[in-house]
């Protein structure tokens, strides 16, 4: 057990020697936390809008006045002219340009209607919805206040909304779980691969294979400094979600951390299988990076959701692990979903660690004992 | 000027024959397009709705029909009850739950406000966000059905803000109406949107994270110090090194483009020669980048770490996915030294809008200044070191 010890010592040293493992390990999540929660957002504000007021008329002024008080938007300038339209998007500042038609308020007041355009910069697609739905509502305030007096003879429908799990709509709720989902994964397979086929690449494995110490030792050694380093991470990252956003973890933190351990587990025999095949450390890289870490930042739901990926996406990102771990985080962190609900996901993942462990043990067994291929 | 021919040669030799980097070069662009282009995408394409239709009226129906003809609502349940709903949001069963009260179509017929509810799995706030506007819109066009085949005079129709809090009016009010117009882009297509910015992260992914293993391998190997004891001079050296992936990335980048062309059928607006010539200036400061970053490393495995960590901020923060204006101040500020940043913001103008040398000359004049920085910064690390 000494010897045991010992080893893991040394493995720890090693991790705290290289600055640049510490830029991984640590740098990484904290600067994630920053820019998923700050930073990449998927809300509007200060779009830059313009102006091209045909009707300069009360209403028109009042209008304005609103678009400019709201904090979506920035009214960047004022047109003089249709033509300027193209010329002025072409600049890249403005997301779109609303247009009062002439004599809009005697319109409104004679025939009880008026149409405001507005032209959107099609090009960031979601972007010109927001805009355009943020606009619309305006003007409808504004029409509201309007006919606040006369009595409605049209039947309104009234849809009241209520949104859930996430009343203020706030961006980072969606992200920030997926970021615990990343690190996992970079921790527990691709440093795992790393460490181990590196001993086999300078030779050193065979000088741990002479040594008292027994294979299965030295497997154990070399993943429990990433097993604790990979909780140490999800620890810190839920107590900065939590302290600089307020982002809570709604259901149970128990469960929470069980599934956690669940997928470091998966990480670290995926990060023991492709030790055992890769001979290089570049290709245990190249296969870690390729099969784990892009799939898990692209198919894995974490950032773009896969229900608007065309269909083979859907089905491909069955196979993959951090599909089914961002849906467990989520539904845990932000809805407060108990087991009942990610029993699935958890069977899931439960079975394809098993199969891992199984698959890394044999094909290890095996290696270890012939030695450096 | 002959030793820096042969260093090139040898450079270019050594690339053929290592057979990842063939396959890298040509695969990368084509699993960008054809894999990462269609994945990269916030557009919000369907909605699994759970219906509970407390009224079974004729008006009930026409109104679920009318959400599912649009075929962007499926119906996936219908719940009995708002618990039942609610359990449906939170498994991820459905993505919005629509009540209807059993008194809505009396509403309907007389002058009340029948009243609608609506559940929504917000976790995804923009999906909530784009959802729910469209449902609106939807019971709007709905609302003014009824009202025209009932013979009152309809008034104008507005959109509705995807706000969150409580009664939100629909319907047809006597007042403002919008009609919104898209230019450049008149479908929304995200594909169009994303182009660029997959291109960027192609660019990208050639001249930083290529061109700096490659640096990195051969200091790793050895051979580098070999090289340190001939005459070759030390801009040579650089040189040599980094001239092919310039080359290269270009390349790969008129690939990319062919592919996003042929595949896609992707509009490209502006100048070609302006995207190029853009292009090759961020191909400058990228690698002068990448050759600082492997000064700091002397293996593969060291560069690979930090060069991800420094390309993963850049590319975040770019506005690639979320647009800069969003960002809080700091970001914003951080995005002046950002290359990527300068590019996503000329690729966009040049190819989906046609800006020209005009609208672009402030964003391609300060990153040729990162782009000399970046550089000068990379020969003086190198300097002190080998």
């Amino acid at each position: 057990m000494k010897r045991f010890m010992a080893f893991v010592r040394k493995e720890f040293l090693h991790i705290f020697r290289d600055f640049r493992t510490l830029i991984i390990l640590f740098g990484l999540p904290a600067a994630q936390i920053l820019i998923f929660g700050y930073a990449v957002r998927t809300d509007l504000k200060n779009a830059g809008i313009a102006v091209l007021d045909n009707a300069r008329d009360d209403v028109s002024k009042e209008l304005t006045l609103k678009l400019e008080a709201s904090e979506f938007f920035n009214i960047d300038r004022q047109l003089a002219s249709y033509d300027e339209i193209d010329a002025t998007f072409k600049k890249g500042k403005i997301k779109a340009v609303i247009i009062f038609p002439e004599r809009m308020a005697s319109t409104l007041a004679r025939e009880g209607n008026a149409t405001v355009s507005i032209i959107a910069d099609g090009s960031e697609p979601n972007t010109a919805s927001l805009v355009t739905g943020y606009v619309s509502g305006i003007m409808n305030d504004y029409s509201a206040t309007l006919t606040k007096g006369i009595t409605s003879t049209v039947p309104l429908i009234n849809p009241e909304v209520r949104m859930y799990f996430n009343p203020n709509l706030e961006s980072h709720y969606m992200f920030v779980p997926g970021v615990i989902t990343l690190i996992l994964i970079l921790i527990s397979a691709l440093m795992t691969s790393v460490t181990i086929v590196r001993e086999k690449e300078f030779g050193t494995m065979e000088v741990l294979l002479v040594s008292p110490l027994k294979p299965w030792q030295i497997i154990v050694g070399k993943v429990t400094p990433y097993f604790f380093l990979s909780l140490v991470n999800v620890t810190v990252i839920l107590l900065m979600s939590w302290l600089v956003f307020g982002l809570p973890v709604k259901g149970s933190v128990a469960l929470l951390i069980a599934e956690c351990m669940l997928y470091i587990l998966l990480g670290l025999s995926f990060g023991i299988l492709v030790s055992a095949s890769a001979t290089k450390m570049e290709n245990a890289i190249f296969i870690s990076a390729f099969a784990l870490l892009l799939p898990s930042l692209l198919l894995s739901g974490f950032i773009f959701p896969i229900e608007n990926m065309p269909k083979i996406y859907d089905y491909f990102s069955m196979i993959l692990p951090p599909r089914w771990f961002v849906e467990t985080i989520r539904a845990i962190m932000i809805k407060g979903a108990g087991f009942s609900y990610v029993w699935k996901e958890t069977a899931i993942l439960a079975g394809m660690t098993l199969v891992l462990m199984i698959i890394s043990s044999r094909k290890f067994k095996t290696r270890l004992g012939e030695g450096k291929e | 000027m002959r030793k820096l021919l042969f260093l090139l040669q040898k450079e270019f030799r050594q690339i053929r024959r290592n057979p990842f980097m063939i396959r890298a070069i040509i695969g990368v662009p084509v699993m960008q397009m054809l894999i990462l282009h269609p994945a990269v995408t916030f557009e919000v394409k369907r909605i699994d709705l759970a219906v509970m239709d407390r009224d079974n009226s004729q008006a009930s129906r026409q109104l679920v029909a009318k959400l599912t003809g649009s075929s962007f609502f499926v119906v996936t349940a219908t719940p009995q009850s708002i618990p039942e709903a609610e359990s449906m949001l939170f498994a991820g069963d459905a993505d919005m739950a629509l009540v209807i009260p059993s008194d809505f179509s009396e509403g309907l017929a007389g002058v009340t406000s029948p009243r609608l509810q609506v559940l929504v799995d917000a976790v995804n706030s923009t999906s909530a966000q784009l959802g729910w506007s469209y449902l609106v819109s939807v019971v709007r066009d709905f609302n003014r059905d009824v009202i025209i085949s009932s013979g009152m005079s309809p008034g104008g129709s507005g959109e509705m803000a995807p706000g969150a809090t409580g009664t939100v009016t629909a319907g047809a009010i006597p007042g403002l109406s919008v009609s919104p117009r898209y230019w450049y882009n008149p479908t929304l297509n995200y594909k169009y949107f994303m182009l660029p910015g997959v291109l960027v992260i192609l660019i990208t992914a050639i001249g930083l994270m290529m061109a700096g293993l490659n640096l990195v391998r051969e200091k790793e190997i050895g051979t580098i110090e070999q090289i340190n004891v001939t005459p070759v001079m030390k801009w040579q050296l650089i040189a040599s090194k980094v001239i092919p992936f310039f080359i290269i990335g270009l390349i790969d980048l008129a690939l990319g483009l062919s592919i996003g062309w042929l595949a896609f059928n992707i509009p490209f607006e502006g100048s070609l020669l302006l995207f190029f010539a853009c292009a090759a200036i961020f191909l400058v400061a990228v690698l002068g980048l990448a050759l600082f970053f492997s000064t700091m490393a002397s293996t593969q495995q060291q560069f690979l770490f930090v060069a991800f960590f420094f390309v993963m901020v850049f590319i975040l923060m770019s506005g690639i996915f979320t647009p800069t204006e969003s960002m809080p101040a700091w970001a914003q500020q951080f995005n002046w030294i950002n290359p990527v940043a300068y590019l996503m913001r000329i690729n966009r103008m040049v190819m989906l809008k046609g800006s020209g040398f005009p609208e672009i000359a402030t964003d391609m004049g300060i990153l040729s200044l990162l782009a000399i920085g970046y550089l000068a910064l990379a020969i003086r690390a190198y300097r002190k070191r080998a």
